[in-house]
């Protein structure tokens, strides 16, 4: 989880790294551990935090907001579903919030929102071992070199 | 994959199943290919009622570019080998819809989506072929 802590503290806008020191929360800090850090969504989705700034330890779930701007949020969570080992929980978790995106109006960003659903769709697998048999019957992956990097990563 | 999650995310999809943004409908499609793939029993009956309307219509429109087509063709492949009972259904639609509005269907997108299928699934393909060898003209 250090990995993915570190990724995400790399992916985040500059205006959400200020609203987020604003408050003193480390955005990423090591309180994200699989051990011991509360899961980012409960109940199997994620939850809106109360007011503008992110209670401690709901750092994720600020990330993960349905309001306002949500790009670079869906870079984090591709960023993290393609480098860090992740979990099937939260991958069931990011693939519900990314599918509410899909309900938002406009087509700003809904290409990201795309390329981040069907990683996400892919780790749900590559976790299980079944990567091999889907990369071997799908000629959609050929052009995808994020979901290429990933699957190296994961094998 | 949650059933839960595939009855949120497919009806989602299926709105960008449209002709009017092309490049997120080739988007939408590889996913409905890479669900039927990873979830085949659990995303084919959602696919089948939700989805499969839209793809015989991309499928007969002259507008379909060819990644678009090839897209359709790896949906159908995937479709068929989520369920291999639905392959004659699908040759029979797919064929049945050119008689309807016959000159707004481009008939060789209409065979290569039929070839497609029979490759997915050989037991049709003496059906198939015996049906179509009926308009075969001697001599053209």
């Amino acid at each position: 989880m250090k990995d993915m802590t570190n990724a995400a503290n790399t992916m985040l806008s500059n205006k959400e790294k200020a609203d987020l020191e604003a408050i003193g929360a480390n955005p990423f800090s090591a309180s994200m551990s699989t051990s011991t850090a509360k899961p980012p969504h409960l109940n199997g989705g994620f939850t809106q935090p109360a007011g503008d700034h992110p209670q401690p330890g709901q750092e994720w779930e600020y990330i993960c907001r349905m309001l306002g701007h949500t790009d670079g949020a869906v870079k984090v969570v591709t960023h993290i579903a393609c480098e860090a080992n992740v979990t099937e929980t939260w991958v069931n978790g990011c693939v519900e919030w990314v599918t509410k995106l899909l309900m938002k109006s406009g087509r700003m960003g809904k290409v990201e929102v795309f390329e981040c659903l069907t990683l996400l769709l892919l780790r749900s697998v590559l976790s299980t071992g079944i990567a091999l048999v889907v990369i071997g019957h799908s000629s959609l992956l050929t052009d995808m070199t994020t979901v290429c990097r990933s699957i190296c990563y994961a094998l | 994959m949650p059933i839960n999650l595939l009855c949120t995310l497919i009806p989602q999809l299926k709105l960008y199943v449209s002709t009017t943004d092309i490049s997120l409908q080739s988007k939408a499609l590889s996913l409905f290919v890479l669900l039927l793939q990873l979830s085949p029993k659990s995303t084919f009956l959602e696919v089948e009622c939700e989805v499969l309307e839209d793809v015989y219509g991309i499928a007969y429109s002259p507008l379909t570019s060819d990644a678009t087509l090839d897209l359709a063709l790896t949906f159908f492949g995937a479709l068929v080998e989520a369920d291999f009972q639905i392959a004659m259904h699908v040759v029979s639609l797919l064929t049945r819809g050119t008689l309807k509005k016959p000159k707004d269907v481009l008939y060789p997108n209409i065979v290569k989506c039929v070839a497609q299928v029979v490759k997915r699934n050989h037991a049709l393909a003496a059906g198939v072929i015996a049906e179509f060898s009926k308009n075969l003209k001697v001599g053209l």
